[in-house]
């Protein structure tokens, strides 16, 4: 058999792919990314590419995936088809297209106190004399003050640089820790802020000294060729060698996106003198390979309860060797280190005005705040926000139908980028299910009612159609595929909504509250961003409050790392927040099934809000 | 309408009260429990999966019919225990070790029961041994075994070997569920059947036994 060659489109690439090698290896091999949850395993469907000359017998997992006249148009799972000989060119579209693009965020920062406990002095020693005999390192203490710490190296240092140097010294101390000594390398000192997000990583250099942001960088997290959710990765990491690989992937990135920083504001990483890192637990886990395998079965304990302070050397992080790398402390197995930093951003503590935040996502996350304390809990949401498990489902990528409204009887939808309709993200998705609820095409069950049931505005009742899945409504036109949401679709947001609904629900019972007391209901993370607070908290994800006390945090994770690297108070206040947490664990909750099921379907319409 | 039909109704439209209430009307006019609970609750009961198949109704609405189901059921078990009525088939029912997850295990369970099999629950996080000594004391003829994640996937297949080990693969069927399983699943590890959803089940689980 002779060996393909394989170019993607719409780059261009070009690579010999290795025979029986599936188009997703060969992707792999040209540097890109095609996009797929179940990391090629065939079950979730999303890698689907257009082959110009489709090779061989589709797989059972093609065959589940893909419509017949797909199939006839050259459309195939990419982790299922290998090409078999000469040129195919592989039509990527935006949909599975993912350059590993770095976006420039802007950080959104309130103000703090700068006092990060880095400091930097240079100090004037009287030079050694037969009057003045006392050794290097008294000398040295002298000036520094009591308790300093001198590591083996610098102290071996020291008697160079003190007769060399005319007895002048530059010092960068972290509390009583002498980090560095002589001319340090560079006038700033620089710090590093880094969420470890399951799918993006965020990372964020500041000077220590000024609190300024020198840039923020984001890159999705290359562990997802390993699976989109964190349970894969756990998965991953239990297999030889596995749990080596992710930390290696993970650690690359971060020092990566360090370095990109560091050149842009014109230094070296070696500036950087404290970094804080926090992420889910999982993440946090594999960032410091500590196997995160008992994470994946019941109970369910992670490792990293008090978090993990090192030198950077030991990490493997580009910093100062001796900077202190600080790994924020995490609450349970999927209360991590992430939420404990969005607690701190969000300034939540107990007391008289209950506050919820929640972090939307394949798992969601949630804490309230009230005079009886903090209470956390985790409800696995499922991936139907990401869109992993919809028929059209994905990512806020170019093509994603991001917001939903009903204008003149028909739906009008905003698509990112200037791209057709590929599929739906989360907040279309949301808004989506909003309007058709208002518009009563969907009942309180969650059904598509049908245009013979019930009057619905003409352009709404065109696109509702019979399909042999059952009924759907039809987004988009496209030759082949259109785009559309099916009931099937619903009932997955259903179940994900369900879940993060009943977690809201037990923590105010636990708590004894009604949502009418929450005063504040605080949104982290990507997708609770973008989402329409309206239609969020119309199909009863969000609790049954005002609007004006829904409110966006940001990345809070981001901001809360930010917090602990600039004030070193801030960081004992997370130690102290992580451990005055009580958490409330679903799995097994006597109240659970019930809120869950109460969950799943949507509140009744109200006339007037 | 016959009482039977009442009782479907009660079943196909939610309402646990209309059930028991038809139940016990039936129970006067004398009418016999295999007729009630063959004619009026699993034929109600049958209705509801089909349409749960087809997406038409959800989790909520199946957890509320099966429960219309039981006070129907709960009204007729006094007479039946004194009449000819076997159970369908014995059905031992676990979520494997490490996964807490139940709610559809508990809707499988609730159908089958419907369904007329008997069914011990051993519930979450069942180790091997727990399988086994509920295979021994209850004589079953299918085992269930539901996982919901994909890393206590592989305690399936180590509870198929067990079973095998000790002695007791061949006297029950093997049938598998939980959304990340599936067919291809089912077969690598040797189990009998597997079902998508719990009307699926019921069916798969006449199928094993020649029933359907
Ligand atoms: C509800 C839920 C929970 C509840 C469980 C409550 C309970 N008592 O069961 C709670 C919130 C406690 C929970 C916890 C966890 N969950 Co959870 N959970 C879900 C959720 C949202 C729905 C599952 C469900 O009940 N579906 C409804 C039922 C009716 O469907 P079903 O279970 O598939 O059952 C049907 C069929 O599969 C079949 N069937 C089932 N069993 C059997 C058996 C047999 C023999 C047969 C024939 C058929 C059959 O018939 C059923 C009825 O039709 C899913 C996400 C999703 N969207 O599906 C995640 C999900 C299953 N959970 C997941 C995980 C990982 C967890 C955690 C272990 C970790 C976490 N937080 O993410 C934790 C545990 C630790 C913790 N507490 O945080 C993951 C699994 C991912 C993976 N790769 O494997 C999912 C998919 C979400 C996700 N992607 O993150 N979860
Ligand atoms: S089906 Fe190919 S990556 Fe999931």
């Amino acid at each position: 058999m002779k060996q393909a060659r394989v170019r993607f489109l719409p780059g261009g690439q070009e690579v010999a792919c290795p025979s029986g090698a599936t188009v997703r290896e060969a992707a792999a091999l040209a540097g890109l990314e095609v996009e797929g949850p179940c990391a090629g395993q065939g079950t979730c469907g999303k890698c689907r590419v257009r082959l110009s000359d489709p090779a061989g017998e589709p797989t059972t997992a093609e065959r589940e995936h893909l419509t017949a006249a797909e199939l006839a148009h050259g459309y195939r799972l990419a982790c299922q088809v290998a090409p078999h000989d000469g040129l195919v060119r592989v039509e990527l579209g935006w949909r599975t297209y993912r350059p590993e693009g770095k976006v420039l965020l802007s950080c959104r920062s309130g103000e703090v106190a700068v006092d990060s406990g880095v400091r930097r002095r240079t100090v004037e020693l009287p030079p050694p004399s037969l009057a003045d005999q006392r050794p290097d390192d008294l000398r040295l203490a002298a000036q520094l003050g009591g308790g300093t710490m001198l590591p083996r190296e610098l102290l071996g240092r020291l008697p160079g640089l003190l007769r060399g140097a005319g007895m002048r010294l530059a010092v960068v101390e972290d509390g009583r820790q002498v980090l560095e000594l002589g001319p340090p390398p560079g006038d700033g000192l620089w710090g590093l802020a880094a969420d470890l997000g399951t799918t993006s990583l965020v990372v964020g250099l500041f000077d220590l000294e000024s609190g300024r942001s020198l840039g923020v960088a984001a890159r999705g997290n290359p562990q997802a060729r390993h699976g989109a959710d964190v349970l894969s990765r756990i998965q991953q990491a239990g297999r030889p060698g596995g749990a080596t690989e992710l930390r290696r992937l993970v650690l690359e990135a971060v020092n990566e996106l360090a370095r990109e920083l560091a050149t842009a504001a014109g230094g070296v990483p070696e500036r950087i003198f404290r970094a804080v890192l926090v992420g889910n637990t999982a993440m946090e886990q594999l960032f410091l390979e500590v196997d995160p395998t008992p994470l994946g079965e019941a109970p369910y304990v992670g490792a990293l309860g008090g978090g993990f302070s090192g030198a950077a050397e030991e990490v493997g992080l580009a910093a100062h060797r001796r900077a202190r790398v600080r790994v924020f402390p995490t609450v349970a197995g999927y209360v991590g280190g992430d939420t404990v930093a969005m607690l701190l951003a969000a300034g939540m503590r107990p007391g008289s005005r209950a506050r919820l935040a929640v972090d939307v996502g394949t798992n969601g996350e949630m804490a309230l705040a009230w005079a009886g304390g903090i209470l956390t809990c985790s409800a696995a949401a499922g991936p139907a926000f990401e869109g992993a498990n919809l028929r059209d489902g994905m990512r806020a990528e170019p093509g994603a139908v991001a917001a939903v409204r009903l204008t003149d009887g028909d739906l009008s939808l905003r698509v990112l980028g200037d791209v057709p309709v590929r599929g739906v993200c989360g907040s279309g998705i949301i808004d989506l299910l909003a309007v058709l609820r208002r518009a009563g095409a969907v009942d309180e069950t969650g059904r598509l009612r049908s245009p013979g049931e019930v009057r619905l505005p003409a352009g709404l009742a065109r696109r509702l159609m019979e399909t042999e899945e059952g009924r759907a409504l039809r987004l988009a036109d496209g030759s082949v595929r259109d785009v559309c949401l099916t009931q099937a679709d619903v009932r997955q947001v259903q179940l994900a909504k369900g879940a993060i609904q009943a977690g809201i629900d037990l923590l105010l019972r636990e708590a004894g509250l009604a949502p009418s007391d929450l005063r504040e209901v605080l949104l982290a993370g990507t997708f609770g961003n973008h989402l329409d607070r309206k239609s969020a908290r119309d199909l009863g994800l969000l609790p049954q409050v005002p609007l004006g006390r829904i409110r966006f945090v940001g990345n809070a994770a981001f901001e809360g790392a930010r917090l602990a690297l600039l004030n070193h108070r801030m960081e004992e206040e997370a130690d102290r927040l992580a451990r005055s947490c009580r958490h409330l664990e679903l799995s097994g909750h006597p109240g659970f099934e019930e809120a869950f099921l109460a969950g799943m379907a949507f509140p009744p319409l109200e006339a007037g809000r | 309408m016959s009482v039977l039909e009442d009782i479907q109704q009660g079943i196909i439209t939610y309402k646990p009260p209309l059930v028991k209430q038809a139940c016990e009307q039936a129970v006067a006019q004398g009418m016999g429990p295999r007729e009630i609970v063959q004619e009026g609750l699993i034929a109600g009961m049958a209705v509801v999966g089909a349409k749960f198949r087809r997406n038409e109704v959800f989790v909520p609405e199946v957890m509320i019919a099966a429960r219309a189901m039981h006070a129907g059921l709960d009204v007729v078990k006094p007479l039946l225990a004194h009449s000819e009525i076997e159970p369908v088939g014995t059905v031992v029912l676990g979520t494997v070790k490490g996964d807490l997850h139940d709610i559809g295990k508990n809707l499988v369970a609730m159908m089958l029961e419907g369904a007329g099999f008997r069914v011990f629950d051993l519930g979450i996080d069942t180790p091997v041994e727990r399988f086994i000594q509920a295979i021994q004391e209850n004589k079953p003829q299918i085992v269930g075994m539901s996982s919901l994640i994909t890393n206590t996937l592989p305690r399936v297949g180590e509870t198929i070997e067990a079973l095998q080990q000790a002695g007791l693969r061949n006297q029950v069927k093997v049938m598998v569920g939980g959304a990340p399983v599936s067919q291809s699943f089912a077969d690598q590890v040797g189990a009998d059947a597997y079902a998508a959803d719990a009307s699926s089940a019921v069916e798969k689980a006449k199928e094993l036994l020649g029933l359907a």
